[in-house]
């Protein structure tokens, strides 16, 4: 049986036909077909202005990949996140360079696409993860821009959790 | 029948036991205000801000409305509902003075029960029967008792609308009054007041000793339906009224009552004698305390007195004693008189200038005492050197104790004027548990000194500066005496001995001047800020997306918050070290809904984080937070839903009650050590801050919708309370509460309680006192779904099967006695 297809087009104006099912991982593709009505105009292109081509390719690779999953399940407020539960083919799809990830970051949280949200932020929260403010500052090509006196007020606001 | 003839000996002879009407008040010794007193006079006497219990009539729902309001309300021509003030309670207002009881009633009464009532009626229909005993509705037999355990039951089971009373009796009687018209009730006759006109009534009740047989027979049907005594047990302490020097009432009243049984065959004849048994001299009448009956007993129906509901119903006695204390809001009182407390005015008392040493006989400055008005104020220069002893109260020169008891030195009490512990008494020994007692030990002297002439300069505080002054009237070998006398001194705060040192002397305007010029020096060299600045503490800031464009996406919000989501508290305070950006970032509330500091010491710095991250739950269990903290803190946590402050100190717990919160719905109290029913009622209570528009927040835990008091020292008392004060109640933890019985649980389960339709969950764990019987209240909870009753001693699995059997929400029990909904088998 031949699924219908669905146009999406990227910022930069290149355009992909895509598995409406596997359109339908991002909650915001799907609300639109679904308010909007569009699914019944084949024809019909939806514009994703937010999404370059490179980075929507490798959103619509993650999502073909992962199509038949089960509905990630809601997140609990007060449990603590792990972050440890990477599948190794998602690791392997992330080994890419900073600035992707955190397009792939922007995209997830535009598109809604819950899982790939989780697991970008995962990748790079590990990296953060018991590193030192400087090391996290190399990583991510931040200038500290404290004084000394500033980042000493810090220091002393956050001393509470220190002592855990 | 004229107002002349109605004396003690009339009630001696008759008793009084039928209503009386005197069409004029003459003779009767009564005094109300003239016939253009109107309700602005009222306001006028007691303040326009006095709040009034107001009852509608038709709904019979009590409110409150303050002076002002119900004056525009009587005096506004079409009304709109019709409302009743039952009693304003006037004494200590300005309208006292415009009113005087009947003289039967001042020599009559035992103990006035809150001076005059002054009621305000209002236009309309049938007030219902009211639960006041006496009336104008009146069977004309003794088979009146049966109706009155009907009406207690019918009143306070709300189906007081249903029936007219007036129906249901074998006879009744109608009195018409009309202005100016004085009518007495006697105890017992149940009546019920229709006003067909707005007036004003000055009512009073007292209580007297001539109709006992009925008095008993009421209470008779009181101790059976239980219902009064169940509500006076609802009061809180300090509107019950009982005074001070009742160590047990409730046994008090038994043996009074065993008494009256004993005598009530005495023939009456002996006891007319026209006079009352027991005075109350008039200007002692506010001071007086319950006498207890001394003298013959045999005196038939007079001696008796049965303060049953009196002595404890609150809101009609009139405060006794401590009167000032009593006046004041805090304890109940309208607040009106405006004074310090008695025992706290003048903390330096001094000795009257005619006190004279018990050992030589001469006063303070060696002369022989003279009567105040031969003194001259030349005497009045230097300071008493006579010593008031704190532990014996003799008062003599210390060197004439010095030579009786030379072996002993005595102590001066720092804190007082001429006041120390003699060599006698430390010889004695009866000065090791010493207590300073300050003005106790100078009440009689002060009566004293207020008719004397004030002497200002018998306070002598330092004494030792007076010693030196002294020579003017001490010779110099007196002088010389004292300075070798091996006086300690002590101060009741450290009760540390301190060798007296000779201090150089300097007279007191020098040392003045020499402070001054120290300010001075310290104001003006010192380059410390003398004041700490005040910090404005705020929550964390709305970013604009993109606030700062930037090449770098990892200091993009949209980025970098998802990626917080997924760090520990821990690893976001690193984060915040990063660069200004990510240390806002970090503090988000979205990322702090839950913050937990499991004992810790709070300091500042904590509490500036919290409320920079402005959780929505927070968890303080096992915290040293102070009272000062806890209020600060929950001012600024207007988000606040959760908050559990398990074990913190009971001060703290209590400084929750100058916060509102209408958004926290789970507040956790458990094992906090002394928490008792003041303690949540201070919590749950109104707010008693007299500034505007706070003092109208009635319920301030508006959405509290589960409360934990597991542990704690609560009693049935506390329900009340919480059914009070908490609205929106569904979870409720009374586990390891030893105190609560089944009186706490039929609060929760009766109406017009909102537990009734709202509890969900109760927790009875380890409960000692509840029984069985609770289950039966508890049936009547809609919604209760989930009880636990582990290891609850009186409660039976059986018990419970029957409990979860008779809901309809599908229960089981599990774990023995633990009831909840049945799990659905997937």
């Amino acid at each position: 049986m031949e699924m219908p297809n669905i146009k999406l087009q990227s910022s930069d104006g290149e355009t992909f036909e895509v598995d409406v099912e596997i359109a339908k991982c991002s909650v915001t593709i799907k609300t639109m077909l679904e308010d909007l009505g569009m699914d019944d105009e084949e024809e019909e292109v939806v514009p994703l202005p937010n999404v370059n081509s490179a980075i929507l390719r490798k959103v619509i690779q993650w999502a073909t990949y992962h199509k038949d999953d089960p509905p990630p399940p809601e997140d609990d407020e007060n449990k603590e996140k792990r972050t440890d539960d990477i599948s190794s083919w998602d690791a392997d799809f992330l080994k890419v360079d900073q600035g992707t990830l955190f397009e792939l970051i922007l995209a997830a949280n535009y598109l809604d696409i819950k899982g790939l949200l989780d697991v970008t932020c995962k990748t790079v929260a590990n990296m953060i993860k018991g590193k030192a403010p400087e090391e996290i500052r190399k990583t991510f090509n931040i200038k500290n821009d404290f004084t000394a006196s500033e980042e000493e007020q810090v220091r002393k606001e956050n001393e509470w959790c220190e002592e855990k | 029948m004229h107002g002349n003839e109605l004396n003690v000996a009339y009630f001696q002879r008759h008793g009084f036991n039928t209503p009386l009407l005197f069409k004029e008040k003459t003779g009767l010794g009564l005094r109300v205000p003239t016939s253009n007193f109107t309700i602005n006079d009222v306001r006028m006497c007691v303040g326009s801000r006095r709040v009034l219990d107001v009852m509608d009539v038709n709904t019979q729902k009590n409110s409150e409305m303050s002076m002002k309001e119900w004056q525009r309300y009587y005096e506004d021509p079409d009304k709109d509902k019709l409302l009743n003030v039952i009693s304003l309670e006037f004494s200590h207002t300005r309208l006292e003075n415009y009113v005087q009881s009947p003289t039967v009633v001042s020599y009559a009464k035992i103990h006035r029960l809150g001076g005059l009532c002054l009621a305000e009626a209002f236009e309309g229909k049938s007030n219902g029967s009211d639960e006041r005993f006496g009336g104008d509705e009146i069977p004309k037999s003794s088979k009146i008792l049966p109706y009155v355990r009907q009406r207690v039951l019918h009143g306070f089971s709300r189906k007081q609308s249903d029936i007219f009373f007036g129906d249901t009796v074998e006879k009744c009687a109608r009195i018409v009054l009309h202005e100016g018209n004085t009518f007495f009730i006697p105890t017992g006759w149940i009546h019920a007041v229709y006003t067909p006109v707005d007036s004003l009534v000055f009512g009073g009740n007292f209580l007297h000793s001539y109709g006992i047989d009925k008095q008993l027979k009421i209470a008779q049907v009181e101790d059976t339906t239980k219902e009064i005594v169940m509500y006076l047990h609802l009061l809180p302490p300090n509107k019950k009224n009982v005074p001070d020097l009742l160590k047990d009432p409730v046994s008090l009243i038994q043996d009074v009552r065993t008494l009256i049984g004993l005598h009530r065959q005495d023939s009456r004849e002996l006891a007319i004698t026209g006079r009352p048994v027991l005075t109350v001299p008039e200007d002692q009448e506010n001071r007086t305390k319950i006498i207890s009956p001394r003298g013959p007993y045999n005196k038939g129906n007079n001696l008796g007195k049965a303060p049953k509901q009196g002595l404890f119903k609150g809101p009609k006695t009139s405060p006794q004693g401590p009167v000032f204390c009593l006046d004041m809001v805090k304890f109940g009182g309208p607040g009106r008189a405006k004074q310090t407390c008695n025992m706290r005015q003048c903390l330096q008392p001094m000795l009257p200038v005619t006190a004279a040493c018990a050992h030589c006989g001469l006063d303070g400055w060696m002369q022989t005492p003279v009567t105040p008005l031969q003194k001259g104020p030349q005497r009045c220069e230097s300071a008493s050197n006579l010593m008031e002893c704190s532990v014996c109260y003799e008062i003599a020169h210390p060197i004439c104790v010095q030579r009786l008891c030379p072996e002993f030195t005595g102590y001066i009490n720092e804190d007082m004027p001429n006041s120390w512990e003699c060599p006698m008494c430390c010889k004695l020994g009866k000065n090791t548990d010493y207590r300073p007692r300050h003005f106790r030990a100078r009440q009689k002297s002060s009566d004293m000194r207020r008719m004397s002439i004030s002497s200002d300069a018998s306070s002598a505080f330092e004494n030792k500066h007076h010693q030196e002054q002294m020579s003017d009237s001490g010779s110099e070998n007196e002088h010389k005496d004292k300075e070798l006398l091996p006086i300690k001194k002590r101060r009741s705060s450290e009760c540390a001995e301190v060798e007296t040192k000779t201090v150089p002397v300097s007279d007191l305007p020098r040392k003045t001047a020499f402070r001054m010029q120290l300010a001075h020096q310290i104001a003006s060299n010192s380059t410390k800020v003398l004041k700490k600045p005040m910090v404005v503490v705020r929550p964390a800031p709305l970013m604009m997306l993109n606030a700062l464009p930037t090449n770098n996406l990892a200091l993009d919000k949209r980025c970098i918050l998802h990626v917080f989501k997924y760090l520990s508290p821990k690893d976001l305070l690193v984060c915040a070290l990063v660069c200004k950006t990510w240390a806002t970032y970090s503090i988000d509330p979205s990322l702090w809904k839950k913050m937990v500091f499991n004992r810790k010491h709070i300091s500042s710095d904590i509490l500036k984080g919290i409320v920079r991250r402005q959780p929505e739950c927070l968890n303080l269990d096992w915290c040293h937070i102070n009272k000062f903290q806890l209020p600060w803190l929950i001012q600024r946590l207007n988000q606040l839903k959760e908050l559990s402050l398990v074990s913190v100190n009971v001060k703290t717990s209590i400084s929750l009650r100058t916060n509102h919160s209408a958004v926290l719905q789970l507040l956790d109290l458990s094992f906090i050590s002394d928490f008792n029913d003041s303690a949540l009622r201070e919590i749950l209570g109104p707010n008693n801050d007299s500034r505007s528009g706070l003092a109208a927040e009635k319920i301030r835990f508006r959405n509290l919708k589960t409360l934990r008091l597991a542990g704690t020292d609560v009693t049935d008392i506390a329900m009340r309370y919480v059914t009070q004060h908490l609205p929106s109640l569904q979870h409720l933890s009374l586990s390891l509460c030893p105190r609560i019985s089944d009186a706490g649980i039929a609060q929760l389960s009766t109406k017009p309680a909102n537990t009734v339709t709202n509890l969900m969950s109760l927790d009875l764990s380890h409960s000692k006192l509840v029984t069985e019987n609770s289950l039966e209240h508890l049936s009547k909870c809609e919604k209760l779904t989930k009880l636990d009753c582990r290891h609850s001693l009186q409660i039976s699995t059986q018990a419970l099967i029957k409990f979860a059997a008779k809901s309809e929400h599908n229960l089981q029990v599990r774990d023995i006695k633990l009831v909840d909904v049945r799990q659905k088998v997937q």
